[in-house]
C-alpha cells in the first residue's frame, strides 16, 4: 500500500511536468491519466516491446534513451519527455518496430485502451494530443521542404468549374491523406460545412496573418506556400491541404499562399473541424493514427536525405 | 431458426472427421475391451470379485490421473491422448499373451476401467483445445454421437468376433482398433491456436490448491462427483427393480431391449436435439436439465411407492440424458478455464475423482446390502436425496462461470483507481523535498499532489519568494483557499510585484481571506488589478448597489482593453467574494459587457456560482455552446442544482436549437450526477431523433451510470439496445445487397457503402454502450472489444458470457440477434439467419435497398442513394436520335 502511495505521487508529478509542457488537461484528466500510468524500467540493452508483438500500450519516457528500430530503415532516438508506442495502438496493427533502452531508462506505461478511453471522455486532452501531433507533424515537414527546391511552372488548369455540389466535397475530402479514414458519415458532416473559394492564376489564396483560422484543400489548379524565418517552400496541388498539418495550427498565420494556375478550393474553419473532433472521436483516432503514419513517413524520407 | 446441422467452412474436417471419428474409434475400442472383462471376470473369478476390481480401479485411477495430467501439460493434449492410447492398445496385448487367470482376469477388469477414466477426459480436453466454447455448443452433440455410434459398433464387433472367436480374441480386437485410433491421431494436425492473451498459470500445484484458487472448478468438483453417485444409485434402482419384477428367463432380453431403446433414444438427442437445447438455455440452465428431470422422475418413483414403469420412467431419463445433454453441457462448462489449468485438472477431476465417487457410493451400497434400503423406493429416495444435492451445486455454477469468462476476456488492464490515497510520511517528505527543485513544473506538480490530499499545510509560506511567477500563481491561488495566515505578509509583499499577474493572484488571495489593503496598490498597478480592487472598495465601503460605486462606476464603461482588462477584474472580485446582493447587478452587467472569450466565459460562470445568481441559468445555458470555458460553465450549472438541471433539459429538448449545441449538452446532464439526470438522458435516448444526439446521450448515461453507482431501468435499456440491434441488422442486409459496386456506379456507391459500413459499426458500438447501462456490473467495454478480437477464442468467450448474462425471457431476442451478429459468420450467412428472426430485415435486391436508402432520415445517406439509383438509369434519349435498341440493329 505505502508502495502505491508513493508511485502515484510519481506519476502525478511527471504527470503535471509532462503535460503541461504539452498544454493544460483539466485536473480530474491528470487524475485519471496517474491512475492509469503503470512504472516500467528497463536496464540498458533491454527492449521495451518487440516488433511483431500485439500493441497494447504506449509509454512515456521519463529518463534515459530509447532506440525505434526496424529492418530496412533507419533508427529513431528518442530521449527526454517523449511519448512512444502510441502509433501502433491507434492503428490497431502489431508493432512496427522493436524499442531497445539504450541507456537504463524510467519510463510510464498507459494501457492503450484505457487511454482511448480517457481521450474520448476527454476532449481537451484529445485537442492537445492532436494539436500536439499537427506541431510536431509541420515541424518535420517544413525540415522537409526546406532542404527541396520549387518545381517547374505547371501548365494552365482548365476551364469553366462546375459547382461543387455536396457528394462531390465529400468525395474529394474523402481522398486527402490526412483526411481519408475518418469515416464517411464524419466527413459528410465536415462537406456540409464546406466553402469554395476560386483563385485566379498569380491571385493571393491567403496571405501572411490573413489565413483567418482555415484550412484550404485544393480541388483544382497548382499553389505555392512560403515562409520565412526559417525560409520554407510549399508547392502542392489538387487533393492537398495547403501548408500541410500546419494549416491546422496556429503556425499557419506565418505563410502566406499563391495560385501558381487558376485554383478551386474547399475551405473550413479549423473550429468546425474541431468541433467535428469533439462530436465524433473516431476522427480523433483517426487523425492521430494518420498523423502517426505522416510522421514516420517524413522520419524515412528525412533520414535517408541525410 | 438455426440450421439442425450447423457445421461452418473449415470445421467439418477437424471436428466431424477429425474428432468424431477418434471418439468413435476411442468407444468401439473400449467397448471391444468391457465385452472382454465382463465375460472374463464373470466366467473367471465371478461376480464376487466385482467389489475388490472396483476398488482396485479407484486406488489405481488417481495415480494413472495425476500422470495423465502432467503428461498433458509436458506434452500438450494430442501428444498424450497419443501416448495413452498407445498404452491402452500395448495393455490389452500384453495381457492377451499373459496365461489366463483370476488375476489376469481381474487386471483386464481394472485396465479397462482405467482406460475408460483416462481416455475419455482427455479427449475431451483435446477438443477443448481445437473448438472454441461456440463452436462447442454447435459441434459437441455430433461428436458426442460419434462415441454413442462407437458403443454401438463396439458391441456389434464384440458380438460378431464371439461368433467365432474364443473371449480372449476380443483384447487383441480391441488393441487393434486402438492401433487405428493412434494412428491416426499422429498424422493429424491440431489446428494452430493463438496464444492466450490471458497471463501465464501459476506453476503446476496439487488438484486442492489448483480448485481452491478457481471457484468454477470447484463446483464441476462437486457436480462431477455428485452426478457420478447420482447415476450410480439410479442404475442399482433400475436393476434391483428388474431383478424383483421379472422372472430370470426374461431379464436378459428385456435388459437388451432397454439399452437398446435408450441407446436410440440418446442417439436422437444427440444429433438433434442436445445443441438446440444448449442454444436456447445457454450453458449454465442447460446443466441444470440432468439433475432436474432425474429428480423430478425419482420423485415420482418414491410416490409410486417403486414399481417398474415409475422406474423404467427414471432409466429413461438416465438414458436420454447422461450421454448427450449430460456430457456435452458438462464439457463446455469447462471450456472458460484456461487451457493450462484445465489440462492439469481435467483428467483428475473426471477421471479419478469421478471413481472416487462411484466407488464411495458403491461401498455404501454394498453395506447396505441384504437391508430394506435396497428395495426400489428407499433407493430412488436416495437418488431424490444425491439429484437435489448435484442440483444444488449446479445452481450455484452461473456466477463463477461467469466470473471465469470476464477474466478469460480480460487483458488484465490496470482499474483506474477511483480515490487518491491518503500521503505516507515518506511521500510527503519527498513532495516537500520537490518544492525546492529547479523546474518550476515540478514544484507546481508537488504543490498540487500535497493540495490535492489535504496537506496545503506543508507547502510553506517561502515558496512565495520563489522566482517563477506560474509558481507563485499557483502558491498563491492554494493558499487563498486553506485557512492559513501564515503567508499573508509576504503576499502583501507581492501586491508591488511589477508582474501584473503576480500581483493580481496576491490580490485575489488576500481579498479571499478579507485581508487586501487596497491602499497597498500602487498607482502603477494593472488594470486588472484596479477593476478587482475597485470591488473589493465597494464591498468595504458597504454600497448598497456595487454599480453605483464611485470606483466601480469609473471603470465599468472604460473603453478598450484597459476597461475589458479591469472588468475582468470585476469578474473576478464577485468570483472570490461571499454572496451579497450588491454585487448582483453589477455581475449581470457583466455578463453581458464584452467579447465572449475563454478567460470572460470562466469567470463569468464562476461569480454566477459562488453569487448563486439564478437568474443568470439562461445566460450560462447558452455559453455552453463556446468550446472555451465549457467545463467551468457546466461546474457553475451544477451548483445550481435541479433548477439548472430542468433549464438544461429543456435545451435539449428545444429542437430549434443547433445541432452543434445540443449534441454537448447530455455531457453537462451528466456532471449534476443525480437520478434525475439519468432519467432525463433516458428519456432523452429513447426518444431523440437526431442520431448523434442520442448517441452522446447514451454516452453521458454510460458515463453517469459508470461513476455513480446509479441503476436504470434495464427492461427500457434493453428495448433500446433491441431496436439498435434490428437496425444494425437492417443496415448489415442493406450494405450486403451493395457488395461490389460495379462499373460507373463505382463512385457513389463506394461512398454509400462506406457510409453503411461507418453507421454499422457504430451501431453496433451503441448495442454494447446500452448494455453496459443495463448491466453496470459488468466490463461491456471488455466485451465489446473482445468481440471483434483477432483471436477466435477470446470472440467466443465474449459470445458466451453475453448468452449466460442474458437468461432471461424478456432478453430472448436481444440475445439471439446478438448471437447472430458476433458469431463467426459470413455477413450474407449472418443476414440471412436474422432474416429469419426478424422477416422485415432484409430487402429483396438492389434496386429495393437503393429505394429503401433513398427515403432514409440521414441525408447523407438518402442523397448518395438517390445518386446511385440516378447514376444507374439510362441516359435521357435526345430528340430525333434514334433510340438504342434501333441504334443497335443498324
Amino acid at each position: 500500500m505505502h508502495e502505491t502511495h508513493h508511485a502515484r505521487i510519481h506519476r502525478e508529478l511527471f504527470l503535471s511536468a509532462f503535460g503541461a509542457r504539452a498544454g493544460s488537461p483539466e485536473p480530474w484528466v491528470i487524475d485519471r491519466l496517474a491512475s492509469l500510468l503503470e512504472e516500467q524500467f528497463a536496464h540498458a540493452g533491454e527492449a521495451l516491446f518487440h516488433a511483431g508483438d500485439s500493441p497494447d500500450a504506449f509509454f512515456l519516457l521519463r529518463q534515459g534513451r530509447v532506440e525505434l528500430a526496424r529492418r530496412g530503415s533507419a533508427p529513431w532516438v528518442l530521449s527526454g519527455r517523449s511519448a512512444f508506442g502510441m502509433a501502433d495502438a491507434l492503428l490497431d496493427r502489431p508493432r512496427a518496430r522493436t524499442a531497445v533502452a539504450l541507456t537504463d531508462v524510467e519510463a510510464m506505461k498507459v494501457h492503450a485502451d484505457a487511454c482511448l478511453e480517457l481521450l474520448e471522455d476527454s476532449f481537451a486532452l484529445a485537442r492537445i494530443a492532436v494539436l500536439g501531433s499537427m506541431h510536431t507533424v509541420a515541424d518535420l515537414e517544413e525540415l522537409l521542404w526546406a532542404g527541396a527546391p520549387p518545381g517547374p511552372r505547371p501548365a494552365p488548369a482548365p476551364a469553366a468549374p462546375t459547382p461543387l455540389e455536396a457528394l462531390e466535397r465529400l468525395a474529394l475530402l474523402a481522398e486527402v491523406p490526412l483526411l481519408r479514414g475518418a469515416g464517411v458519415q464524419n466527413l459528410s458532416d465536415l462537406a456540409l460545412v464546406t466553402t469554395v473559394v476560386t483563385v485566379p492564376d498569380g491571385g493571393a489564396l491567403f496571405e501572411r496573418d490573413g489565413v483567418g483560422g482555415r484550412a484550404f484543400v485544393l480541388v483544382e489548379g497548382e499553389v505555392t506556400a512560403r515562409r520565412d524565418r526559417p525560409e520554407v517552400t510549399w508547392q502542392g496541388g489538387a487533393g492537398e491541404i495547403v501548408g500541410g498539418a500546419a494549416a491546422f495550427t496556429e503556425r499557419i498565420a506565418a505563410w502566406e499562399a499563391v495560385a501558381r494556375t487558376r485554383v478551386r478550393a474547399l475551405t473550413f474553419r479549423i473550429d468546425d473541424w474541431l468541433d467535428l473532433l469533439e462530436a465524433h472521436f473516431e476522427m480523433v483516432r483517426f487523425t492521430l493514427g494518420a498523423l502517426s503514419l505522416r510522421r514516420e513517413d517524413l522520419h524515412e524520407r528525412l533520414t535517408r536525405a541525410g | 431458426m438455426v440450421p439442425l446441422f450447423d457445421v461452418r467452412h473449415g470445421e467439418g474436417r477437424v471436428a466431424l472427421r477429425g474428432l468424431a471419428v477418434l471418439l468413435l474409434l476411442v468407444i468401439t475400442g473400449h467397448t471391444i475391451l468391457e465385452a472382454a472383462r465382463d465375460a472374463l471376470l464373470l466366467t473367471g473369478p465371478g461376480p464376487r470379485a466385482l467389489g475388490l476390481v472396483y476398488m482396485l480401479i479407484a486406488v489405481c485411477a488417481w495415480p494413472a490421473a495425476a500422470l495423465a495430467a502432467r503428461a498433458t501439460e509436458r506434452l500438450g493434449p494430442r501428444r498424450s491422448l497419443t501416448a495413452t492410447l498407445g498404452v491402452a492398445a500395448a495393455l490389452p496385448m500384453l495381457l492377451f499373451v499373459v496365461p489366463p487367470s483370476h488375476a489376469a482376469s481381474m487386471a483386464v477388469y481394472v485396465v479397462s476401467g482405467l482406460i475408460g477414466s483416462i481416455v475419455v477426459p482427455q479427449f475431451w480436453t483435446l477438443v477443448g483445445q481445437v473448438l472454441t466454447v461456440a463452436q462447442g455448443r454447435r459441434l459437441f452433440g455430433m461428436i458426442a454421437a460419434a462415441g454413442a455410434l462407437g458403443g454401438v459398433a463396439g458391441s456389434g464387433a464384440a458380438a460378431g468376433a464371439l461368433l467365432v472367436l474364443p473371449v480372449r480374441a476380443l483384447l487383441p480386437l480391441s488393441s487393434a482398433v486402438f492401433v487405428v485410433a493412434v494412428a491416426g491421431l499422429s498424422r493429424a494436425r491440431t489446428p494452430h491456436r493463438r496464444p492466450s492473451p490471458e497471463p501465464p498459470p501459476p506453476p503446476a500445484t496439487g488438484l486442492l490448491r489448483t480448485l481452491s484458487r478457481e471457484p468454477l472448478l470447484v463446483r464441476i468438483a462437486a457436480s462431477v462427483v455428485l452426478s457420478m453417485a447420482t447415476l450410480l444409485a439410479l442404475d442399482y434402482c433400475f436393476k434391483s427393480t428388474v431383478a424383483r419384477t421379472l422372472p430370470p428367463a426374461q431379464i436378459g432380453p428385456f435388459v437388451a431391449r432397454t439399452y437398446l431403446v435408450l441407446n436410440g433414444v440418446s442417439l436422437v438427442v444427440q444429433l438433434f436435439l442436445a445443441s438446440a437445447v444448449v442454444r436456447r438455455l445457454g450453458v449454465t440452465r442447460a446443466l441444470l436439465l440432468t439433475p432436474a428431470l432425474l429428480l423430478g422422475a425419482a420423485v415420482f418413483v418414491v410416490l409410486r411407492g417403486g414399481g417398474l414403469a415409475p422406474v423404467l420412467a427414471l432409466k429413461g431419463a438416465d438414458g436420454g440424458l447422461r450421454f448427450s445433454i449430460h456430457r456435452i453441457t458438462g464439457e463446455l462448462v469447462y471450456l472458460p478455464v484456461p487451457l493450462p489449468v484445465r489440462q492439469r485438472v481435467k483428467p483428475l477431476v473426471d477421471g479419478a475423482l469421478a471413481r472416487a465417487g462411484q466407488t464411495v457410493t458403491g461401498a455404501g451400497l454394498l453395506a447396505l446390502g441384504g437391508t430394506w434400503l435396497l428395495s426400489p423406493r428407499p433407493l430412488a429416495g436416495l437418488v431424490v436425496l444425491l439429484a437435489s444435492a448435484w442440483l444444488a451445486v449446479v445452481v450455484g455454477i452461473r456466477k463463477p462461470y461467469l466470473a471465469r469468462l470476464r477474466e478469460a476476456i480480460s487483458r488484465g488492464t490496470l482499474h483506474a483507481q477511483k480515490t487518491i490515497a491518503p500521503l505516507d510520511l515518506e511521500s510527503a517528505q519527498m513532495l516537500v523535498q520537490r518544492l525546492g527543485h529547479e523546474d518550476a513544473l515540478e514544484v507546481i506538480g508537488a504543490m498540487n499532489a500535497l493540495c490535492r490530499r489535504g496537506h496545503v499545510g506543508f507547502v510553506p509560506a517561502l515558496v512565495l519568494l520563489h522566482g517563477d511567477d506560474r509558481v507563485l500563481v499557483r502558491a498563491l491561488a492554494h493558499f487563498g483557499d486553506s485557512a492559513r495566515t501564515d503567508w499573508i505578509p509576504l503576499a502583501q509583499r507581492l501586491l508591488s510585484d511589477r508582474r501584473e499577474v503576480v500581483c493580481g493572484a496576491a490580490a485575489r488571495a488576500l481579498a479571499r481571506h478579507g485581508s487586501l489593503d487596497v491602499e497597498r496598490l500602487t498607482s502603477d498597478v494593472g488594470w486588472r488589478v484596479r477593476g478587482y480592487a475597485a470591488v473589493v472598495l465597494a464591498q468595504r465601503d458597504g454600497a448598497e448597489d456595487a454599480v453605483e460605486h464611485g470606483a466601480v462606476a469609473g471603470l465599468l464603461h472604460e473603453p478598450g482593453p484597459r476597461g475589458a482588462e479591469a472588468r475582468m477584474g470585476m469578474l473576478e472580485a464577485i468570483g472570490d467574494a461571499p454572496p451579497a446582493v450588491r454585487l448582483s447587478r453589477l455581475l449581470l452587467t457583466l455578463a453581458e459587457a464584452d467579447a465572449e472569450s475563454f478567460e470572460h466565459t470562466e469567470r463569468v460562470a464562476r461569480a454566477a456560482a459562488r453569487q448563486r445568481d439564478r437568474r443568470l441559468i439562461p445566460s450560462l445555458v447558452d455559453r455552453l455552446s463556446h468550446a472555451e470555458g465549457r467545463e467551468a460553465v457546466r461546474a457553475a450549472l451544477v451548483s445550481f442544482g435541479d433548477e439548472a438541471l430542468d433549464a438544461v433539459w429543456w435545451a435539449l429538448r428545444d429542437t430549434s436549437r443547433p445541432r452543434r449545441f445540443r449534441m454537448l449538452v447530455p455531457r453537462t446532464i451528466e456532471r449534476f450526477g443525480s437520478r434525475s439526470a439519468a432519467a432525463h438522458l433516458l428519456e432523452n435516448i429513447e426518444t431523440e431523433e437526431d442520431g448523434l444526439v442520442r448517441y452522446k446521450s447514451i454516452r453521458a448515461l454510460e458515463s453517469l451510470v459508470a461513476s455513480q453507482g446509479l441503476t436504470v431501468d434495464r427492461q427500457r435499456v434493453e428495448r433500446v439496445a433491441q431496436a439498435t440491434l434490428r437496425r444494425h441488422v437492417r443496415l448489415l442486409a442493406l450494405r450486403e445487397v451493395l457488395d461490389d459496386p460495379v462499373g460507373a456506379r463505382a463512385a457513389a456507391e463506394r461512398l454509400l457503402a462506406g457510409l453503411l459500413d461507418d453507421k454499422i459499426r457504430q451501431s453496433l458500438e451503441r448495442v454494447f454502450r446500452l448494455l453496459a447501462i443495463a448491466h453496470p456490473r459488468e466490463d461491456l467495454r471488455r466485451v465489446r472489444i473482445a468481440s471483434v478480437s483477432g483471436d477466435a477464442f477470446v470472440r467466443a468467450n465474449a459470445g458466451e458470457l453475453l448468452d449466460t448474462l442474458l437468461w432471461r425471457s424478456d432478453e430472448r431476442e436481444l440475445r439471439d440477434l446478438l448471437r447472430i451478429v458476433i458469431d463467426d459468420l459470413p455477413r450474407a450467412e449472418r443476414v440471412s439467419r436474422a432474416a429469419r428472426l426478424w422477416p422485415h430485415a432484409v430487402p429483396s435486391g438492389r434496386d429495393k435497398a437503393l429505394a429503401v436508402l433513398a427515403a432514409d432520415a440521414d441525408a447523407t445517406v438518402a442523397s448518395l442513394a438517390r445518386r446511385c439509383v440516378s447514376d444507374a438509369a439510362p441516359p435521357p434519349q435526345e430528340p430525333g436520335a434514334p433510340a438504342p435498341e434501333d441504334a443497335a440493329r443498324a
